[in-house]
């Protein structure tokens, strides 16, 4: 919340993305709404568009998620050209969803020990720790004292995987 | 009010005492908050037979979030939530005098005693407004829940437009699944797995935890590793003496008669009474600037008391619509609203009297969590402040971790981790493109609700739609959503009709509450 004596426009403040990524959020957003405005007609209805029915609600939403999304594409378009601030970094996040991606694959065949110290450990590097063995134990110690808790006193089943543990 | 007998269970205390502990860790760190918390508990608390427990633990990582956030406001000026920010103004004065405990001290007796007089406030509001609620018909319902949709989201962010977005694919994303009331498959794609649509905690989860912490590995190159170290001289005197006292107990009822309402109204969390109450507290102390000296810019101790005590007034606040009604008034609220959902407790005129002792039992636990907070935190500051020692990538790779692991322990498959990353890189990229988060929560949860009670009126009406209109209180209440609407332009149409410039062009909130 800003509590300075400056006057701050809304529209003036400053986001992290450039002007071009907006744009493409912006048309990303009026395809998806249209497509899914278009989806409405697959609802099974039998009353058709009638309000008490199943498609009004969605027609609704999507209309009204299509005209917002107009709406910010006009004031994307609108707004001057920002200097690309170069200090925001993609390799990160990417790393990170790789990682996720693979641990949703690996958690049940590798069992749950292993792909969670894993994931620990590499998503600790990619966020940049360097202490090697700290981050080892840690992933390990932080994974198996979860898996005990959980399997034990909460009695939620966890994959075993490859140690059958 | 066998509330009380239920809460002296000692396995219930330890769960406020570890609700605290986990709540002042959450506070201290920035960046997490206890909306993100809660969601990552709320898998786990799954399995939990009895959800008071949860409820208690919920409750106490709140508080403790509250006073964890001031802590690290008053002691190296890094509030760990936006509803600190307030206290940090004063606190951190106090503390570079070396008075750190007093600030701390004041800002734990104020909360405790602002969170004692608002929670004796809600056992006697609940009942009536309870008695009020149980008239709502569907047309009221629904127009309440249209209510708090539009007004949390005209006051979070700073552009109408991105909120009401932000709200319309929360809407959507509740849509998804099977229709309760036709039995239509509604953008399920063919997929059977989304047939039942996808779980409001894999949205929170995705979107607060995942998507937080993609965001800060984006932003690594370029914030600082680690925040600033306590020093030792900010504690070097003891704790309140006489004067001190007589200057707080004043502040701390104002704080607590501003928070409690602002709680209760739709709006982004604690800030505003945080704020009102410092602007408050600071006039008065300039009108009194004869009699005794002002100390507001170098360490007043009304700086502190009145907004820390605000802002612990405001959770119970909070509780009144939440409980009575159903609605949510922040994020956090709609947090623990799909909390109760989950343990099919549904809040409303009838939890009182279905779910009596519940509701009671977890008021009570309020009375108990803020006197754990008050003993617990005051001779620990110390150690509390080691937790900012953690290394930040660890902390995020935890909570990857147990992101995981409340998404994964929903179904036993790694299905839902794919689709709470995808919704965590959604996340992502609201926060690059400064689109509040809140909306979506509040669209996710709320969305089928209102969608039921529009249709059902319709159903009851045989197709009038007129009735949303004609019933009085649906009425006012609509006209109130439109109202809403406007209210973050209020300074510039105050400021057009006195004919000055505006000092700010809109009112926008955070939404970390």
């Amino acid at each position: 919340m800003s509590t300075t004596d400056e006057p701050v426009k809304a529209s003036e403040v400053e986001v992290e993305a450039s002007r071009l990524v907006r744009i493409i959020a912006a048309v990303v957003l009026v395809v998806l709404s249209g497509t899914f405005l278009v989806g409405v007609f697959d609802i099974r209805s039998p009353k058709g568009l009638d309000p008490a029915g199943p498609r009004f609600f969605p027609l609704l939403v999507t209309g009204a998620w299509l005209l917002l999304s107009i709406g910010y594409l006009v004031e994307g378009l609108r707004s001057p050209r920002t200097t690309e601030k170069g200090d925001r970094s993609w390799f990160e996040p990417v790393a990170i969803s790789g990682l996720l991606v693979l641990y949703a694959f690996l958690v049940v065949p590798l069992g749950y020990l292993i792909a969670t110290a894993l994931l620990f450990f590499v998503a600790a590097r990619v966020l940049g720790s360097r202490q090697l063995v700290r981050d080892i134990i840690v992933a390990v110690v932080i994974t198996v004292v979860v898996y005990i808790a959980f399997t034990q006193f909460l009695d939620i089943s966890l994959p075993e995987g490859v140690l059958g543990l | 009010m066998h509330g009380f007998g239920t809460v002296l269970d000692p396995m219930n205390l330890l769960w406020a005492v570890l609700g605290v502990t986990l709540g002042m860790l959450v506070g201290i760190l920035p960046g997490i908050g206890p909306a993100l918390t809660i969601a990552l508990l709320l898998p786990i608390t799954f399995n939990f037979s009895d959800p008071i427990g949860a409820f208690i633990m919920f409750a106490g990582i709140y508080y403790g979030a509250m006073y964890g956030g001031s802590t690290t406001s008053i002691l190296i000026n890094t509030p760990g939530e936006s509803a600190s920010v307030a206290t940090a103004i004063e606190g951190h004065k106090m503390a570079l005098k070396g008075r750190a405990r007093a600030a701390l001290a004041t800002a734990a007796i104020g909360s405790f005693v602002a969170g004692t007089i608002s929670t004796v406030l809600l056992t006697f509001v609940a009942k009536p407004i309870g008695n009020l609620a149980s008239q709502f018909q569907s047309t009221d319902y629904f127009a309440i829940t249209l209510l708090a949709m539009v007004a949390v989201t005209a006051l979070v962010g700073h552009s109408l437009v991105r909120g009401l977005l932000s709200l319309t694919v929360g809407l959507f994303i509740g849509l998804i699944g099977l229709d309760s009331l036709s039995g239509a498959q509604r953008y399920t794609f063919g997929t059977l797995r989304l047939l039942d649509g996808v779980d409001v905690v894999i949205v929170i989860v995705g979107l607060f935890a995942i998507g937080e912490t993609l965001h800060v590995a984006s932003k690594l190159r370029s914030t600082p590793d680690r925040p600033a170290v306590l020093e030792k001289g900010r504690l070097r005197t003891g704790y309140l003496n006489k004067n001190d006292w007589k200057r707080s107990w004043a502040p701390w009822l104002r704080g607590t008669a501003l928070g409690f309402p602002f709680g209760a109204i739709p709006s982004g969390g604690a800030e505003v009474p945080t704020f009102l109450s410092y602007t408050i507290e600071r006039r008065r102390a300039r009108k009194a600037g004869r009699k005794h000296p002002d100390e507001f810019g170098d360490g007043a101790i009304e700086g502190v008391a009145g907004p820390e005590a605000a802002n612990n007034a405001s959770f119970s606040g909070v509780l009144v619509p939440l409980l009575t009604l159903g609605l949510p008034t922040s994020a956090t609220a709609a947090v623990m609203l799909a909390a109760f959902q989950i343990f099919n407790v549904q809040p409303g005129p009838q939890l009182f009297e279905d779910q009596g002792t519940l509701v009671w039992t977890l008021i009570a636990s309020l009375y108990i969590g803020n006197l754990i907070l008050l003993i617990m935190n005051l001779p620990l500051i110390a150690i509390w402040v080691q937790v900012l020692k953690v290394p930040r990538p660890l902390l995020y790779a935890g909570i990857l971790v147990f992101a995981c692991l409340g998404v994964y322990s929903l179904s036993g498959s790694g299905y839902e981790v794919l689709m709470a990353l995808l919704i965590g890189v959604i996340g992502f990229f609201m926060r690059k493109l400064d689109f509040p988060i809140a909306p979506v929560i509040l669209g996710v949860i709320l969305g089928p609700t209102m969608e039921e009670q529009f249709r059902r009126s319709l159903v009851i009406s045989n197709g009038d739609a007129s009735v949303f209109f004609t019933r009085p209180l649906s009425l006012i209440i609509i006209i109130l959503t439109v109202l809403a609407l406007f209210v973050p332009y209020l300074p510039r149409i105050v400021a057009r009709i006195r004919g000055t410039q505006a000092s700010r062009d809109r009112l926008t909130f955070g939404e970390d509450d």
